[in-house]
């Protein structure tokens, strides 16, 4: 099943000697554009959405997209590269993971270490042997808004035996639980590689990878997010309110408040587990400076600078 | 993300594979689960190389636990490496995939 090549710079509208800062904002502002909660009612919003992710997934992590640069080379060249997972006799490949073809055959997994199959290594020569399939790994795409909530994904496995060439398709239904932290393995019986010699089938681990966000990142159970606030609300403190996955939080920054300083909001992270306890809303504060001042905003930080007592670089 | 979030009371469904959140199996159950006997598992876990999720009153092991015990079966009998090799390869494996973790969540 050729997987048809992507072109993730163009899909970040990035040229293909970008920065990693010019590939972040792009980032953020299509996905900023495209979140399904922004967009809701746009045809096509949802794919974008996700064709972003993993642009970003890839674009986004300079081992990846060092690979992806000379895969690209290799592509155009019409030089098929098939990654060769040795520990496999069968090749796999998966839908509605929500990542593309192309991602899952050369970006997923990352835990495939291609150990040999059992016919390269296996100590007793000769003979059919009873020997239970090997574990499959994939990579699963899960909106924050899914992660919180649970959701339903149809996944399709298709497995080509690298010898015979026959192709088997499986589809199955999966419950993503809510509360799937990011890196999460979910274990699914017996969808693995076929066992050998009626021995019993392999199973499937997929793995949970949360699609970036515009606001938000998660660690574990918490949500974390960035808050830009002004120097004189680090100052003078300020009541402010933040958008969380579920509604907004009001939040009080205290007088004298650091660059840096982390906000716990108990409670309004992901769940955890079954029992409705969930983990904590962490905002970061990010002390912003004006990008130009007006006249009139000079003459005020003058004032500032002739009358105040702060010295950054006192000795302490 | 092209389905309807779906609650936790809509779980009747039994076409749809309904993973547990936080699944634990006893020794025996983990142990046969990946092919080996309970002595065997608990010289890997004397080893330090496979941690049950919970010991008290009894030992507990998750779906982690069991992936590593797949991967011990795997390294044994389809590449030949011995339990001092797999003391090696498995904390490595480990740590690779640590640091694409943090490489992956530094520049998001």
């Amino acid at each position: 099943m050729p997987a048809t090549f992507k072109d993730y710079y163009a899909v970040l509208g990035v040229p293909r000697d970008a920065s990693e800062a010019d590939i972040k904002k792009a980032f953020r502002n299509l996905a900023r554009k495209y979140h399904p909660d922004v967009a809701k009612d746009e045809p096509g919003a949802e794919d974008k959405f996700k064709e972003i992710n993993e642009a970003q997934e890839v674009l986004g992590d300079p081992e990846k997209r060092k690979k992806y640069d000379l895969l690209g080379a290799d592509w155009e060249h019409g030089s098929q590269r098939t990654e060769a997972q040795p520990g496999m006799e069968e090749d796999v490949h998966f839908g509605g993971t929500g990542f593309s073809d192309f991602f899952e055959q050369y970006f997923s997994g990352g835990s495939r270490y291609g150990f040999p199959g059992a016919a390269a290594g296996s100590a007793g020569g000769g003979g059919p042997q009873k020997r239970r399939g090997g574990d499959v790994e994939g990579d699963l795409l899960v909106s924050l808004e899914e992660a919180m909530q649970g959701t339903v994904r149809s996944i399709t496995m298709q497995t080509v035996n690298r010898m015979t060439g026959q192709t088997q398709t499986n589809s199955f239904q999966v419950r993503i639980p809510p509360g799937a932290a990011d890196g999460r393995r979910i274990r699914v019986p017996g969808q693995g590689e076929a066992g050998h010699g009626g021995a019993e089938a392999g199973d499937l681990y997929l793995r949970v990878r949360h699609a970036a966000h515009p606001d938000f990142a998660t660690r574990g159970p918490d949500l974390l997010h960035d808050l830009d606030i002004a120097p004189w609300e680090a100052v003078l403190g300020a009541d402010v309110v933040v958008p969380t996955l579920d509604g907004t939080v009001k939040l009080r920054i205290p007088p004298l408040a650091e660059n840096g300083l982390v906000m716990r909001v108990r409670g309004r992270g992901l769940p955890k587990g079954k029992s409705g306890e969930r983990g904590d809303f962490l905002v970061t504060l990010q002390v912003r400076l004006p990008e130009t001042v007006t006249a009139e905003e000079r003459v005020l930080w003058e004032q500032l600078r002739d009358g105040s007592t702060f010295n950054p670089r006192a000795a302490k | 993300m092209n389905t309807e979030p779906v609650h936790h009371d809509s779980a009747a469904d039994p076409s749809v594979f309904d993973p547990e959140m936080q699944v634990v199996y006893s020794i025996d159950v983990v142990a046969s689960l990946a092919g080996l006997d309970s002595v065997t598992v608990l010289h890997f876990q004397e080893m330090g190389i496979i941690t049950p999720a919970a010991s008290e009153p009894e030992p507990r092991y998750d779906d982690e636990a069991l992936r590593r015990l797949r991967r011990i079966v795997h390294l044994r009998e389809a590449c030949g490496v011995n339990d001092a090799g797999i003391g090696i390869i498995l904390p490595l494996l480990d740590e690779i995939e640590a640091l694409k973790e943090e490489r992956r969540l530094r520049f998001r």
